[in-house]
Order: C-alpha cells, then sequence, then structure tokens
C-alpha cells in the first residue's frame, strides 16, 4: 500500500511538472478557430506565475505563421486599437495573468496554411527568468464569446472552493 | 342583489377594463410614433455585396431591423469577437424573426478586402451577416455619415502591413430607416437580440 502511494504520488509530482515548470504554468490555451480566407488570428491563455518575482512573457512563436506578436487591444479615445508590447508581458508575482479576447493576447500574422477548424498550434513561449515552454494550443471556434468569458471567470473561482 | 346585477356588474367591469386597455394601447402607440418621429433617418448607402457581388441599398431593408458593424477581414481579435455577438444572436432567433432582421458588416479595408476575402470572414460567424464593400471614397463617405473612426496603423513601417484602429458600435435601424441606436461592443448577443425583436414586434 505504501509502495502504490508513494508511487502515485511521485507520478502525480512528475506529470505537474511536466506540464508546468517550478516557475510557470499554463492554463486554458486556446487559438481563435478563423476562416480558410483569414491568415491572422490570435491565441489566449491563463498565465501563472508561482515564484515572488515578476516574470514576463517575452515572446510566443510559431512555425505555422510568418510573424506572431504580444498585443494589448484596448479602446483608446473611442478607437480601438491594437497596440504591440514590446516590452513583454508582465504576469506578476504569485498570480495568474490571462490573456483573453479584446484584451492582451498574442498575435498570429500571416498563416501559412488555412486554419484547421480543430487540432492544436504548437507555440514556443519565453520568458525572461529564462525559462521556455512549448504548448500546444487547440484550435477552438468562440461560438458565444460573451458566454465563454463568463464561464472563465466563473470557473477558477468554484475550483478555490474545493479546495 | 337581483340576478340582472349579478350578470351585468362583470360584464360591465370586464367592458371597463378593454376600454382602458385599448385606450392605454393607443396612448402608448402615440407616444413610440411621437418619439420614432424626432428620430434621425440612418444614413443611406449603396456598396457592393460580398456574395452575390451586386449593389444593395440600405433602404431595399426598409421594414426589417438592421444591425449594423463596421470592421475589417484581417481584424484578428476585436471583430471576430463582435461579428461572434451578431451571429450567436442570429442563431438564437427563430426562422420568422431571422426574416426580419438584416445584419450588414461594412468593411473599412477596402484596399485588402477582396470580396473573397468578404465573404469568408462574415459567413464564418452566420452565413446571413452581408459583407459590404466599396471604393475607399464610398467607404469613407459612409463611415464619415455614420461617425464612424478608424484609421491604419502599420506594423514596422512596412505599407503592406498594417491595423486598422476603428469604432466598434451595433448600429441599430428601425424597420422605418430610423437610426434608433449606437450599441457598445460589450453588449451580450441576448441583449442585442432583445433591442432588435424589440423593434420587428
Amino acid at each position: 500500500m505504501k509502495t502504490i502511494s508513494t508511487l502515485v504520488f511521485f507520478l502525480a509530482f512528475f506529470s505537474a511538472n511536466l506540464v508546468a515548470s517550478d516557475s510557470i504554468s499554463i492554463d486554458d490555451s486556446w487559438v481563435r478557430a478563423a476562416p480558410p480566407t483569414s491568415s491572422n488570428t490570435a491565441a489566449y491563455m491563463k498565465i501563472s506565475n508561482h515564484t515572488d518575482k515578476a516574470i514576463t512573457l517575452k515572446s510566443a512563436n510559431t512555425d505555422a505563421a510568418k510573424m506572431t506578436q504580444l498585443h494589448l487591444s484596448s479602446m483608446v479615445d473611442g478607437l480601438m486599437t491594437m497596440e504591440e508590447q514590446k516590452q513583454g508581458i508582465e504576469i506578476p508575482a504569485n498570480s495568474t495573468f490571462e490573456l483573453k479576447p479584446a484584451s492582451y493576447h498574442i498575435m498570429i500574422m500571416g498563416l501559412k496554411q488555412p486554419l484547421p477548424q480543430e487540432g492544436t498550434l504548437t507555440f514556443e513561449l519565453k520568458f525572461s527568468n529564462g525559462h521556455t515552454t512549448t504548448l500546444n494550443a487547440p484550435i477552438k471556434a468562440a461560438t458565444s464569446p460573451a458566454h465563454e468569458h463568463d464561464m472563465k471567470e466563473k470557473m477558477p473561482m468554484e475550483m478555490n472552493k474545493k479546495q | 342583489m337581483s340576478r340582472f346585477y349579478k350578470i351585468l356588474i362583470p360584464i360591465m367591469l370586464t367592458l371597463i377594463a378593454i376600454a382602458a386597455g385599448v385606450q392605454y394601447n393607443l396612448y402608448l402607440k402615440h407616444q413610440e410614433t411621437n418619439t420614432r418621429q424626432g428620430r434621425p433617418a440612418a444614413p443611406e448607402f449603396t456598396l457592393n455585396t460580398a456574395t452575390e457581388q451586386a449593389q444593395l441599398s440600405l433602404s431595399q431593408f426598409r421594414g426589417n431591423a438592421v444591425v449594423i458593424y463596421f470592421g475589417y477581414a484581417s481584424c484578428p481579435d476585436v471583430c471576430p469577437v463582435d461579428l461572434g455577438i451578431v451571429g450567436s444572436m442570429l442563431r438564437k432567433l427563430s426562422p420568422e424573426q431571422q426574416e426580419k432582421v438584416t445584419a450588414l458588416f461594412i468593411t473599412l479595408d477596402p484596399e485588402r478586402d477582396t470580396p473573397e476575402r468578404l465573404l469568408g470572414f462574415s459567413r464564418f460567424f452566420h452565413p446571413k451577416i452581408i459583407g459590404l464593400y466599396g471604393s475607399p471614397e464610398e467607404i469613407s463617405e459612409v463611415a464619415r455619415s455614420y461617425g464612424v473612426i478608424y484609421e491604419k496603423s502599420f506594423v514596422d513601417n512596412d505599407p503592406n502591413v498594417y491595423w486598422v484602429s476603428h469604432s466598434a458600435n451595433f448600429f441599430l435601424i428601425n424597420p422605418e430607416g430610423q437610426l434608433v441606436a449606437a450599441l457598445p461592443r460589450e453588449t451580450t448577443p441576448e441583449q442585442l437580440g432583445e433591442r432588435l425583436q424589440a423593434l420587428i414586434n
């Protein structure tokens, strides 16, 4: 019995480590499904910083597109504007930061092939602390953005309650 | 009380209630007409449809409630959310209601949005969304008449790589062809649907 529980513990420990390194973990990543005529889309995710210091996402590259940039969409003087975040996107210490529609996102420009309606896109994320993660983000159609957003907001709260 | 009154009183009360109801409805209608009379006519335009590559004028949709969104097909983040709201709203309508609602997507990027790209983009969110394009001058004129502001922001000073910053509103036009609202992009599909249904009922 003891052997089994030790084994389970180690399995759990190492499998968690496969997804998350000690400093950074990524959840709920997705790429916006795009029509075959589109060559641009965006990727979103929740990035958790498990350290006591702020860590910056410096880049997110994919072989599927000519260029990727870290962007912020925001309303400026009544105009919806996108701005490249050349300094990166900072994830504050011990917190989770969400890249989400009409806010911070990974801009995917010049898809080399039309995006399939399902499957995944592989990204390499680089962080200021030297950490690098390979991420397979599923391609999803956001049928009801408002609803999806609400659900995402509620989920972590429910999860916290269970703990 | 005699039997006669027992019957007469409920009948009288019912008649009074009906009369009051009719009066109240007439009053509401009158008020509605008054407010609607004060509303500006939605600026008329004629643009090309991405679907049939034919010309289409706003006035052709008189009798329908119309929602207009201005954006561009290579928009990666914001327009997909906003057109997603329009698509989601259309899916919630009954087939009869869908017949009475028109959704227009007008490009603010006439140089790059070919009919094919525009069609692919607008159809992706709902087959009923009609993509519209025109010459840069025509688009500029329509945008100006609706108070829509837009400007290119170039990436790395490359003249071919740019985003379009733009106003993002849902313009609502009633079946009489009057501009009744410019809703913010935070509007939910449910709210948009309610507003449009109120216009066609």
